[in-house]
Parts: C-alpha cells; structure tokens; sequence
C-alpha cells in the first residue's frame, strides 16, 4: 500500500472512531523498517540475514483515557480491527479503572509541516554485499593480526538499517521521517593460556565510510590482549578518572531518570532536585536533537517540534523531561520528549544528552588524580543499576595510575556508589568527547573517589 | 503456588488433528524446495502468530491496556555452516517466495539447482497442547481485579508503601516449523506473568522490591496464585530495603539462596555450554567434556519441559523435541546445548535447545529450565560453617561474557553472615566471579530447591526461562559493596 493511501485508510478509520464516541481521539505510528546484517569468521561469511517489518500502533484517547493495540497486519481488515482493540482497550480502562485523575488529550498547537507528498521509501545508496563483506573481513583480520595472543573474533559483523516512520494523528497531523545507519561490530577474544579475556567494540555511523574499521579493530584486540596483564585491585575507595566511554552510559542513567513519568510516579531519584544542586558546578548538561545529523525526527513521537534544552546549569537541574501528558500533570514546560515505538505505550525519553567539555587533556586530567583509577569499562546495568535511587553496584576493569602515569591494568572489580554524589564530585572535566557508538557525548571526568571491591 | 512445585511433568496429550496451521503444509513445502534449488544444505520456515497483551495498575488506577500481534515467518538456509536467515510479514505463497528469493540471492547466482523428491511429516509430538481459554476470551474485568487485589494487599502492609505497579502480561504465541530433515510441526505456547514492584518511603529515601509469578500457563492461572503473598511479598521487601545500610565490599564466602538463585548457574556456566559460543571457540568450556569442571557436589540439568515451568518448550524453535539434558554430573561436564548449526560444527547430538525471541530472530543454542539439582547439605549447616560472610537471599539479574567466563548479578535481598548467625540486612550487592572458579568452589548444596521465571537475553532475542537451585555455598566470592 502507497503511504498516501495509507494515509487516507487510517484518517478514515480515525473518522470512524467518531461512533465509538464524539470525543474521541486517536494517533497512530507506521514503522516500515528493512536492514541486512552479515558477520564473517575465518575470512569467509558466517552468517547472512536480511529483515524487512511493518507495524502499526495506535493510541486511542477515549474521554482522556488511552488505550493502545498494535498489529502487523497492515491489511485494511487488521488496521480496522487493531483500531478496534485500541478502542476496547481505552474503554476498558475507563470503565473499570475507577474515575482518572487526569485525562489526556492530543496536542494541539504544537504542530510542523513533516509530510512529504510521494516519497515512498527513498532509493538507498549504501555499500553492495561484497563492501560489506570486505568490510567484515578486514575487521577480522587486523584484529587477529594485532596479536598472537587473539584467538578468535567472533562476530566480526556490518549491518545496516533504515527505518521509516509516519506519525498520523486525529487533529490532522501528518509527519513521517526516515533515516539509514550502518554498524561495524566486533567482539575479540585474546588468551594466554591460563586466562581469557574478552573485549566489544562497536561504531555506528549515517555514512558507511565514515566507520573507522582499522581504529575499533585494533581498539577491540588492544583492550582484550591489554587485559590478559591484568593484576587484581585491593578493595578501597580511590580517585577516579572514569573514562568517556564509561561517562556517556552513566549520563544515559541520568537522563532516563529525569522522565516526567517517573517524577510524576515518584519513581525517581531526582524529583527533588529540580533547580537544586545535582551535579558540581563545573557541569553542564543539554539535551540536543540536532547533536547527530539526521538520527532524530524533528518531531516527538506524539507529532511535537524538538528543540534543544538545558538540563542542567553551573551544576543545578533545569528542568526534567516531558511529553504533552505529563507536562501538564506535572505542572512543567512541555519539552517534546514522547517516546513510543508502536507496540509501547507513551513513554518519555532523552535525544542526545551532551556533557559539555572542558579545558583539561586526559594527561593532564591523569596528572590532577595522582594515584586512583583510570575507570575504563563498566557492565551490568540492566541489574547493578537502582533506577528508583541512583545507587549502582557494578562490573568494571581499568588501569591503576600513579603519580599522573598509569601503570597496569586492573579488574574485574565492583564500583559502588550513587549517581547524584558521583556528578556532585566531579572536579576535572576532559577536553574530547568519546569515540563509542552512542547517542549521547560525553568527555573523560575526574572524581574524588569511589567505592571498589577487589581482592 | 504452581511455579514453585517440585519439578514433575504433567502432560496433556492432544491429538494433532485438532490444530489448525497458519500456513498451508504445501506452500511450506514449496518454498523450502525454493531454498533447496540454490544448493541450501538445510532449509527452514518459521511461521509465527502470536497475540501479546500488557495490563497495568499503578497509582492505584488501572493506567494501560496494550494488545499486540506479531504476524510473519523467519527463512533460514545453510550453505555448509554459512548461514543465511530473512524474514517478512507477508505469509502468503508469493511472500513467502519473494523472501525465499531474499534468501538465497548470493547463492543462486549460477541458477536453480533441481531438488530430490523428499516429504514433510508431521513427528509424533503425542503431548502438544492446545489451550482452550486464549488470552483474549477472558473478560478484562476480572484481571483488573486480580491486580487490583494485589495492589491493595501490597499498599494494606505499611503506610510508608509511597507506590505500587501491577502488571500482568500475557502472551499466546502459535507457532509453525518446518524444514528440510523432513519436519513439520505445530504448537501453542501460553505464558502468563504476574510482576508486582512496590516502592517504600522511608525518611526521604525511597527503594522499590518487586515479586513475580510466571508459568507456561494460560490466564486462569492467577487465579492459583496467593495474590495476598504475592503483593505483600514485594512490599514487605521495600519495607526492609529502604532501612537498611549498604553492603560491605571484598571477597568473602556467600551463601546463595534459593530464591532466583539458580541465576548464578546461568550466567556463570550456562551461557558458555551453548554451542553458539563452544563451536566458534569463544566459550571458556570449549574442549573440556568429560572434564571435572565443578566441585563433585555439583549436579547441573537443562530441561525442555517441567510441570508448568516458565521454560518449557514442547519442540524448540527448529521443530526438535525438547529433552532433559544432564549438563553436569558430580562436577563432570557431560553435555553441551546443542541447536541445528551447533550440532553441524561440533559434531555433537542436538538437545532440542535451538530459541528464538520471535520469527525475527534466527535461532541459536539456548537454555530452557536450567537447574543445580539438590543435595544433601542442610541450609543451616551452611550458614554455621561461615564466620563472615554473605547470605544472598535473593538475587536479581546477572550478566557473564562467554568468552572470559566473568559474570556478574546483583543482590536484591542479603544478609551479613557473622559467627554462624544470619544478622542485619544490606542492600546494593553484586557478586562477581569466573565460570569455571565459582563451580569448583562450590562446597555445599542443601535439599531445599526452588525454581523461578525469569527473562534472558541473547543473540537469538530475549526468551523466557526458568531458573532454579537449592541453597548453595560458595567458599569465596568478591562482594562489591561500599568500601
């Protein structure tokens, strides 16, 4: 089906919701998303996959209530029949989910010009098969080159992925976005024999040539071979210079707990921070759509126009994020941060979240710490991470630092600590932002201490 | 409470003629022949249907009602052990075509191959089942008041319960395999999940705690479960939580409880038996069947199918029938996990262990019920024998890297063990150690065995698996804490 007749289905499908009721409303995302992945191994190719996907979601507010379904089935019949399950869904809540306290509406004045007549799945110049396969085999290559001490690769793997998304709603609106990427991954293995340690590296990039192959190769195959020295840390609490690559996953810990929801919820750890201390003073955080060309539609997935926000200033927080529901149930600037794939509910989350960067070099930033860490990696926080409270208790490995210079690695050990106290004690902040796939930036950060558990 | 039962099958024989497939057996056959023509040595279809549904009660209101569809059919192909794998939304006979031709398009460069006369067969699967209430014929009504239920009796604990979030979950996946070993298969999976998180607050601090019921079930088991235990289960742990202080840091002997506690047998040597790290020699347990591998009081089992456990599968993801697979036996590594394309590398027999998330996902060796089995040791005798150190009463999830066979969970309820006693509370615990090194320090497992649900996450998506031991000591872990 063309996107325009599509379009027409669904406007007529909204205008059908009409008899349910007079008050009712509705959006619905459209997500048309095909890539192709493929790995190699031993210099030849392992494996081949190739996906191609519909869905569609809707969000049905009945009386201010929602209710949402979504199908794959973008037939006339499932559409129909989706709508009509969001439709139940809605009045269900509504019938036995006692009187809302709130209830939500569409937004309104709040709208862009996102359409674009007769584009239907632009043609797509990326890399043929054999560039990708070259591409995953010199990955390979250079990382099994590096050392004699790296066993093996596996995945060494190039992906790409385009996602269409259009975003139609009851009042009219009309939006739609597309956008491609391409992904080098690898994961090296490197042994000595008595030990084995493991090391994954990753980039993703709008333009394939961008990806720097040789650099995360012989990044992956370093970290892993660089391991195998690794002595064990003495349980203590030491200066620590967290590295940017660590610093941009702790800021997406931050940025996930400024949700509106969660304030509203009482779920978060810094509902009572707002234009209160939560970071040194040296700090400043801003949330930025436009930081990664063409990642971001302009609009949120509820049809509103992104812009740039400051979260936080000289060290205190601005403001929390927000979608049209909860801004108004929290009583705070609308922020344009809805979030919602079409199988999930409205949800609220960060674009790209910049740590702004300071003056220092890591050398000299290395050189401030004295002895402590240089914190490297850090793992688990789908479980060592406490969203509710900010504490984490996690894996992580690095180098030990004496006197500015560092002098072997170290790890695994467990860093502990709590996410408002470890940004209260930042006193240095690094000169380059990090160099791993995300879409958050972050520089090098040095901390008074934190709480390690080794040996 | 049925999740927790003593491990002991209960079957349901159906017979096969009472199901309906989602795609014609022809049109299956077809397209595998397609796939074959290009020289494929292995030729698969995995067509889905499946309806997912999320309710919620939080704030004491019900907040969402989500329903949702997957609708489509993974295609996979091996050339030797390249493997080739693409999917699509279209079931129809020329969807299932055009992805075909997807599939095989850098192989068929030199034009179709003909194809031998072979046949589909439909294996005597003699204890399919075929569930009579789906999830979308029982009134929504009477799940809200389940939850309800369970928000009240969660709130009704403490005046310092600041918020409570019921969700239950539900999803009722048909599936339909068939392949070029001659296969054709078809089955209905129900899973029905529970998951309550209570927060308190407590002098301004505030901590959550949840509990969680899940089985292989349809709706009607909740009706089963002690909704009253259930709720006041995950408060009264939000009670305790937010008083406590942290944990201490450094390397002590811990005590691993039963409850989720198997999830230390799963990450730190479960994931490193799949053949999708053994075979490509990115496993610290490749090469060491028949090896002592863990302290001879260890005794490991990864099962297809238990009672009503959560991770049970009938015939995996590629159509072979489950079994009991004995990984490890008196610390003797007996087994690996074996899928389809592990099976053609390593040369080993498969488990029936080939997983996937959904059509979206190729397959790969994966647990399904994964347990220590009990031994003779008392709890009590544990927690004497240690003069300072963890009791892990409950743990939460964990992570491991197969490769170096580091691992990684957390604690979300422990207890300093001091002189013998269990003592104060702690909270913020994670437990890291390596594969190989925890299993030999393994000293003592009790009789006392439990089982719970949980979720893992790997190459082929995220699948429900259970998750189960007695209680077990471990000689020497690093606790990390604060310092």
């Amino acid at each position: 089906m063309r996107k325009e007749a599509l379009r027409d289905l669904i406007f007529s499908i909204f205008k059908s919701g009409k008899s349910y009721s007079a008050t009712l409303q509705a959006d619905v995302i459209v997500d048309f998303s095909d890539g192709q992945r493929l790995s190699c191994r031993q210099g030849e190719i392992e494996d081949y996959s190739s996906h191609h996907s519909q869905i569609a979601g809707f969000r049905v507010l009945l009386d201010g209530v929602p209710g949402y379904a979504s199908t794959e089935n973008l037939s006339e019949e499932g559409l129909r029949r989706c709508f009509g399950e969001a439709v139940e869904n809605a009045n269900m809540v509504l019938k036995f989910g006692g009187k809302p306290d709130w209830t939500s509406s569409l937004p309104s004045g709040e709208k862009g010009n996102f359409w674009i007549e007769g584009e239907d799945s632009p043609s797509v110049t990326g890399p043929s098969i054999e560039e990708k396969l070259k591409a995953a085999k010199a990955l390979e290559k250079t990382a099994l080159d590096f050392s004699i001490n790296v066993k093996a690769v596996s995945p060494s793997a190039v992906s790409d992925s385009r996602t269409q998304r259009i975003l139609l709603n009851s009042l009219g609106l009309q939006a739609q976005f597309q956008k491609t990427f391409y992904s080098a991954m690898l994961s090296v293995v490197a042994s000595d024999n008595s030990v084995s340690k493991t090391s994954w590296k990753g980039q993703t990039h709008a333009d394939f040539q961008a990806i720097q192959i040789k650099t995360l190769a012989e990044l992956a195959a370093s970290v892993s071979v660089a391991k195998l020295k690794s002595k064990e840390l003495a349980t203590g609490n030491y200066p620590t210079l967290i590295d940017r690559d660590v610093m941009v996953t702790l800021l997406s810990c931050f940025g996930s707990a400024l949700s509106g929801k969660d304030i509203f919820e009482k779920t978060s750890f810094l509902g009572k921070y707002l234009e209160e201390d939560v970071a040194s003073s040296i700090v400043e955080v801003v949330d930025s759509p436009i930081e990664i060309p063409g990642y971001w539609a302009p609009f949120d997935d509820e049809g509103c126009v992104r812009k740039p926000l400051s979260l936080v200033s000289a060290g205190k927080l601005k403001s929390f994020l927000t979608n049209w529901d909860f801004s108004r149930r929290l009583g705070h600037p609308m922020t344009s941060h809805a979030s919602r794939n079409p199988s999930s509910d409205l949800g609220i989350e960060p674009t790209s979240m910049v740590l702004k960067s300071g003056k220092e070099s890591r050398s000299q930033l290395l050189a401030k710490m004295g002895s402590g860490v240089w914190l490297q990696e850090l793992n688990g926080f789908h479980s060592g991470y406490n969203g509710t409270t900010g504490d984490f208790s996690l894996p992580g490995e690095g180098y030990w630092v004496e006197n500015g210079e560092i002098k072997y690695p170290i790890g695994p050990f467990v860093v502990s600590g709590n996410l408002v106290s470890l940004f209260k004690s930042i006193v240095g902040i690094g000169n380059e932002w990090h160099t791993r796939s995300s879409v958050h930036r972050a520089p090098d950060v040095l901390i008074e201490g934190l709480s390690y558990a080794g040996k | 409470m049925v999740v927790n039962a003593i491990l002991n099958p209960v079957l349901n024989p159906v017979a096969n003629s009472a199901v309906k497939p989602i795609v014609n057996p022809g049109i299956l056959k077809r397209t595998l022949d397609q796939i074959l023509g290009s020289g494929a040595t292995f030729a698969e279809v995995f067509v889905e249907d499946t309806y997912s549904s999320k309710l919620e009660v939080m704030g004491q209101k019900a907040q969402q009602a989500i329903v949702g569809e997957l609708h489509g059919a993974g295609l996979r192909a091996f050339y030797g052990s390249e493997v080739h794998h693409v999917t699509t939304n279209d079931l129809s006979e020329s969807g299932l075509f055009k992805a075909a031709n997807q599939l095989i398009q850098i192989k068929s460069g030199n034009g179709l191959n003909s194809v031998k006369d072979w046949a589909l067969q439909n294996p005597n699967f003699d204890h399919l089942h075929v569930y009579g209430t789906k999830p979308w014929e029982m009134d929504r009504e009477t799940k809200l008041k389940w939850l309800y239920a369970v928000d009240e009796f969660a709130r009704a604990v403490s005046s310092e319960i600041s918020q409570v979030q019921v969700l239950l979950l539900e999803k009722f996946q048909r599936v339909q395999v068939a392949n070029s070993l001659g296969v054709l298969c078809y089955d209905e999976r129900p899973y029905t999940r529970v998951f309550v998180t209570a927060y308190a607050t407590y002098m301004g601090n505030t901590e959550s705690f949840y509990s969680n019921e899940g089985g292989f079930v349809s709706s009607q088991f909740v009706e089963t479960l002690d909704l009253r235990k259930l709720g006041e289960t995950a408060a009264k742990g939000a009670l305790r939580v937010v008083r406590a202080p942290f944990a201490p840091a450094g390397e002590m002997p811990v005590v691993i409880g039963n409850n989720f506690g198997g999830v230390i047998f799963h990450e730190a040597c479960g994931h490193g038996l799949e053949t999708t790290s053994v075979a490509r020699g990115t496993s610290v347990f490749t090469n060491k069947l028949g090896e002592q591998i863990a302290n001879p009081v260890v005794t490991a089992i990864d099962e297809g199918w238990v009672g009503e456990q959560w991770g049970n599968l009938k015939f995996d993801d590629e159509g072979r029938a489950t079994e009991k697979t004995v990984l490890i036996e008196n610390g003797i590594l007996k087994s690996y996990l074996v899928d389809e394309w592990g099976a053609l590398k390593t040369g080993y027999r498969p488990t029936g262990s080939g997983r996937r998330q959904s059509y979206k996902f190729a397959p790969t060796s994966r647990m399904r019920n994964t347990y220590i089995a009990p031994g003779k040791d008392s709890f009590e005798e544990m927690i004497r024998d240690v003069d300072y150190g963890l009791y892990a009463q409950t743990l939460g999830g964990g992570s491991v890297s197969p490769g170096s066979g580091e691992y990684n969970f957390a604690v979300a309820e422990g207890y300093i063990i001091r002189n013998g006693r269990i003592e104060e509370l702690v909270k913020g615990a994670s437990l890291i150690g390596k594969g190989i090194e925890t299993l030999g320090r393994i000293t003592k497992v009790s009789s006392e065995f439990k089982a719970n649900p949980g979720m893992c996450g790997s190459t082929s998506g995220t699948v429900p698996v259970t998750v189960g031991q007695p209680h077990i000591l471990v000689a020497s872990l690093v606790v990390g804490g604060r310092a």
